[in-house]
């Protein structure tokens, strides 16, 4: 791999840069969106994280909080009564079954928000990204099967408080929303509707997946 | 291939959405990525954020591991670095970790690579080439990887340009790539 003059093709330097962790943020987000569409740049960073890899003896175990599992559990797997008990999505929402929604974890300004909208049981996993600067969300379905024949995925924007609003339909491509604002305490989430979106404008169908933007 | 990695097994059966399977493999390494993070982020209550994200990313990330191209451990521990070192890296300039605390400290504590596991032919091979590279260079290439300092932090602490680091620590990791492919 290596040229005549002994450097790294730029390419598998990056790689390498990527898996020492010395880059700046937009350099490590570059790579980051290599890894995840060029397959043979994935593969030059996973033969360098198996090179360095014997370094990672040097870090202590230190055992975590002993209730940490249980936070992990109850953000990945929302109790699913609760979930199911009401049919509008605000009441779905409230109380209890908010306290046990996904966490968001995240990045302070300028950089993205992220949130992973998650549910219980399902395969469903919807990725949001918030860019204060350019005022815009977006949304992307990450993992699960599409909506399916004659229904849609609906996404819903939630102030805390609030009722909720529709932002959009979560097809097989990138979903780009101009939103002003998104505050801590805000709710995504998304239902399973009639092809092209509640009819009525109130979400009819089954809420799948929600995130709840924690505090930055 | 090394036989037996029972770590890549659980994440093979977590991305079967096999609960259980999830819970051991939280148990066996919950401790290594806390200490990851914790010494990258030298903050524990970031840190405890940071591994409650790293097991939710695990979750719903199980199935894009390929136990043919690396171990299990080495898998989730490259998950942990990142996203320590993406929020380590996202913080305002300027802002250091407040909380060097007790338990970041001891993260700190571990023997290093070499006295720990001289027995696997692996790690003796990665501080073979260390041994080859200046030991400036080396310790700037281990300090670099274990504390996810930057370009800019080397610099500092070094008093030389970034360009001048970077260059310098790309030819350490030329000669290391060389020396392990001998």
């Amino acid at each position: 791999m290596s040229d005549p003059t002994g450097h790294m093709p730029e390419r598998e330097a990056l790689a390498a840069e990527y898996v020492l962790g010395t880059l700046p943020l937009e350099e490590r987000l570059t790579a980051e969106a290599l890894i995840e569409g060029d397959p043979g740049f994935a593969a030059m960073v996973a033969d360098w994280q198996n090179r360095l890899a014997p370094l990672n003896d040097a870090y202590a175990e230190v055992p975590p909080p002993a209730d940490m599992l249980d936070r992990i559990e109850a953000r990945l797997f929302p109790a699913p009564e609760r979930l199911r008990r009401t049919g509008w999505i605000w009441g779905a929402l409230t109380g209890a079954a908010l306290a046990v929604l996904a966490l968001v974890t995240l990045l302070p300004p300028p950089v993205p928000l992220t949130a992973t909208l998650t549910g219980e049981g399902q395969a469903l996993a919807v990725a949001a990204s918030f860019d204060a600067g350019k005022g815009e969300l977006t949304v992307v379905r990450a993992a699960g099967p599409a909506a399916g024949p004659g229904r849609d995925y609906e996404l819903w924007l939630i102030p805390a408080g609030e009722a909720p609003v529709s932002i959009g339909l979560v097809r097989d491509s990138e979903l780009k929303i101009p939103v002003a604002d998104l505050p801590a305490g805000t709710t995504l989430a998304i239902t399973l509707e009639p092809e092209g979106g509640s009819p009525t404008g109130i979400a009819t169908g089954p809420l799948l997946v929600a995130a709840v933007i924690g505090g930055a | 291939m090394e036989a037996g990695d029972p770590i890549a097994d659980l994440i093979a059966a977590t991305a079967r959405s096999d609960r259980a399977a999830f819970r051991a493999l939280y148990s066996a390494a919950s401790a290594k990525l806390f200490g990851v993070a914790l010494r990258i982020l030298r903050d524990r209550s970031e840190a405890e954020d940071a591994v409650q994200e790293v097991f939710t990313r695990v979750w719903l990330n199980a199935r894009r591991f390929d136990a043919g191209r690396g171990r299990g451990m080495t898998w989730l521990i490259a998950i942990a670095r990142n996203h320590a070192i993406d929020r380590l890296r996202a913080r305002p300039a300027g802002i250091e970790a407040a909380g060097e605390d007790e338990t970041a400290r001891l993260a700190d504590a571990a023997p290093g690579p070499e006295a720990q596991s001289v027995a696997r032919g692996e790690a003796r091979r990665i501080a073979d080439c260390f041994d080859l590279l200046e030991p400036a260079r080396a310790e700037a290439v281990r300090g670099a990887y274990l504390n996810g300092l930057s370009y800019l932090d080397l610099s500092r602490r070094h008093g030389v340009p970034v360009n001048t680091i970077r260059s310098w620590l790309r030819r350490g990791l030329q000669k290391l790539k060389e020396c392990l492919e001998a």
